[in-house]
């Protein structure tokens, strides 16, 4: 059997879902075209007078059935032919289509006045057609042996070795054509039907290779991602190690084990360890990113908004109180629909916004924590009224590394890798982020933040995908 | 008074978590090898285990926490972390895991004194 498969398409599925999706499209044009040919037949006898004679009516309808007998049986069968090189298999299929579809074109061409008949453009049509899939030896010996077939039968016509089946009805005076003629026609259908054949060949060999580097690339770019996550954090790990142990040691002097320490210094030292926390405040978001980019989703379970929500107000109270803040939530949900998502992600990126919001609003301001239903979405809405986001910076907050210009001169710390993890987890959970500021709450002086978080309900997600503990603990 | 095992890689961990078990009385006795802490726990006899998870050794913590068990030392062990809560993955205690308790890097002296204590209370 000849092996039709290009050698870099053995193993590639995509090559062989293409071929077959391609098989299906033929079959299914070869119904239209079979539909065609029935109204050529009944249009012309009908209405604009073809006149064809009773030989033509019959040819044409014995060649219709006989197009859609073979498709009937092509079409039942394709789903039993495999994807491997070595059998029959789907390229072969689409060569036994292409040669029955050129024969049935042979007899149609020679019922319907063989040079004098229009339906020979159909050749080149089959012969583009046949390209886009079969390998480039193969077409050039069909083309060739339908362009050799047909021009015997133009030439035998000539010397009136075979009968011409004119359509009588479209042409006024009965055409003749002298031996120049006959010539230069087959030598216009020779080339043409060559030039053809090789521009879609090419075309398509070139399409399938470019499709198939880019899948290869696409497949290297993640393989190189996995790599530089897994580096970042080998190497963000080490980092923390010397940072715990200075934080330690910090600790250590401040809680006053190593005996009592000079107050100017105790300050200094206040100061360090707000830095050091600070640093590791980082590298823990840099590792939550890393592994979020790991890992499609860690664990799916059905999340209790309202007690995540607790959780959090019960560990920031603290701070809000210090500054005086206003920090409360309110529930407007009509019904308690569950979503469902990684229940630590999503605390801490809903953490995430609230600790920005209380850190960037001044004393005695407000934030407050709205659960809405909107639309298919759990909204989580948190706004403040502290110093807010410039207009022109909104769309950039989410960058990973991007401070906001009026914070950099409002306080020091903050790494900017916040907000971007939560872009980050937000959008794993199919869910959205959206920024307003000012916010509802804010006025002139203070005009505030408006972070929501929106997570669908699950009849909006489609698909959920978990990942086993077992891929969890790797990388750890 | 309580003697208390510290292995730890990081020599300044050692130090502050000496300094501050040795503030409230305990004894302390130290390595910063799996290999020597394995040696130190079966010659001193303490009775806690501090024990850091040691990712970068071919033998860490878990490792060893393991080899413990499975030589019929039942010696509480309090197993230092530094990844646990960061990337949402809470260790639990187990078979694999054959610890009694976790403390998570950077380590408060406080946390570290109350989960001591406990440990040392229910044995």
């Amino acid at each position: 059997m000849i092996i039709l498969v290009p050698s870099w398409a053995h193993n590639y599925d995509e090559f062989w879902q293409a071929i077959r999706r391609r098989n299906l499209w033929f079959i299914k044009l070869r119904y239209t075209f079979a539909a065609l040919l029935l109204m050529f037949l009944l249009s012309g006898e009908y209405i604009l007078n073809f006149n064809f004679t009773s030989t033509q009516i019959q040819a044409i309808l014995i060649i219709n059935a006989g197009i859609l007998l073979y498709n009937v049986i092509i079409h039942t069968a394709r789903k039993h032919v495999v994807s491997k090189p070595g059998k029959f298999n789907a390229l072969h299929l689409s060569l036994v289509q292409s040669l029955l579809d050129l024969t049935s074109l042979l007899f149609l061409i020679y019922f319907t006045g063989t040079i004098n008949s229009p339906l020979y453009m159909f050749f080149i049509f089959q012969m583009i057609i046949g390209s886009l899939i079969l390998p480039g030896y193969v077409v050039y010996t069909v083309a060739a042996l339908f362009a050799a077939i047909f021009s015997l039968m133009i030439i035998m016509q000539y010397f009136e070795l075979l009968h011409s089946h004119l359509i009588a009805g479209i042409y006024l005076v009965q055409p003749t054509h002298n031996l120049s003629y006959v010539i230069l026609f087959i030598l216009v259908f020779v080339s043409l039907t060559f030039v053809s054949v090789y521009l879609a060949n090419s075309i398509a060999r070139r399409l399938y290779k470019r499709e198939q580097e880019a899948r290869e690339r696409l497949e290297a770019l993640n393989q190189a991602e996995i790599a530089k996550q897994k580096y970042i954090m080998g190497v963000v790990h080490e980092i923390k190690s010397p940072i715990t142990a200075v934080q330690s040691l910090l600790d250590l002097i401040l809680n006053k084990y190593v005996g009592p320490v000079d107050k100017a210094i105790e300050d200094k030292l206040s100061r360090a360890r707000i830095r050091t926390d600070e640093s590791l405040h980082l590298i823990n978001n840099i590792l939550r990113i890393s592994k979020l980019k790991l890992l499609n989703i860690t664990t799916t379970e059905e999340l209790d908004i309202i007690e995540i929500v607790q959780t959090i107000m019960d560990t920031r109270n603290e701070t809000a109180k210090a500054k005086n803040i206003d920090f409360t939530y309110t529930d407007n949900r009509k019904s308690k629909k569950v979503v469902s998502g990684d229940r630590i992600l999503i605390e801490l990126a809903i953490s995430n916004v609230v600790s920005n919001a209380l850190k960037y609003t001044n004393e005695n301001g407000t934030v407050i924590i709205e659960i809405n239903d909107s639309d298919g979405f759990l909204e989580i809405e948190i706004s403040d009224n502290g110093i807010g986001i410039p207009p022109n910076e909104l769309n950039t907050i989410f960058e990973q590394f991007y401070r906001a210009s009026n914070i950099k001169k409002f306080k020091s710390e903050g790494s900017g890798l916040g907000l971007s993890l939560v872009k980050e987890v937000v959008e794993r959970h199919a869910g959205k982020v959206e920024v307003k500021s000012p916010s509802k709450i804010g006025n002139r002086k203070q005009p505030g933040t408006t972070i929501m978080i929106k997570i669908p309900y699950p009849e909006r997600v489609k698909k959920f995908k978990k990942v086993s503990t077992d891929t969890l603990s790797q990388g750890i | 008074m309580a003697l208390i095992a510290i292995i730890d890689d990081d020599l300044d961990i050692i130090e502050a978590s000496t300094l501050v078990l040795k503030s409230k009385g305990y004894e302390i006795v130290t390595a910063s090898n799996p290999e020597d802490g394995y040696k130190t726990v079966l010659e001193k006899h303490p009775d806690l285990i501090i024990l850091d998870v040691m990712m970068d050794e071919p033998d860490d913590g878990f490792f060893l926490a393991q080899k413990f068990r499975k030589n019929d030392i039942t010696t509480p062990i309090l197993m230092y972390t530094s990844v646990s809560k960061t990337i949402g993955f809470e260790y639990g205690a187990g078979d694999m895991v054959p610890v009694d308790d976790f403390v998570e890097k950077p380590i408060s002296p406080d946390e570290l004194i109350e989960k001591v204590e406990n440990l040392l209370k229910e044995k």
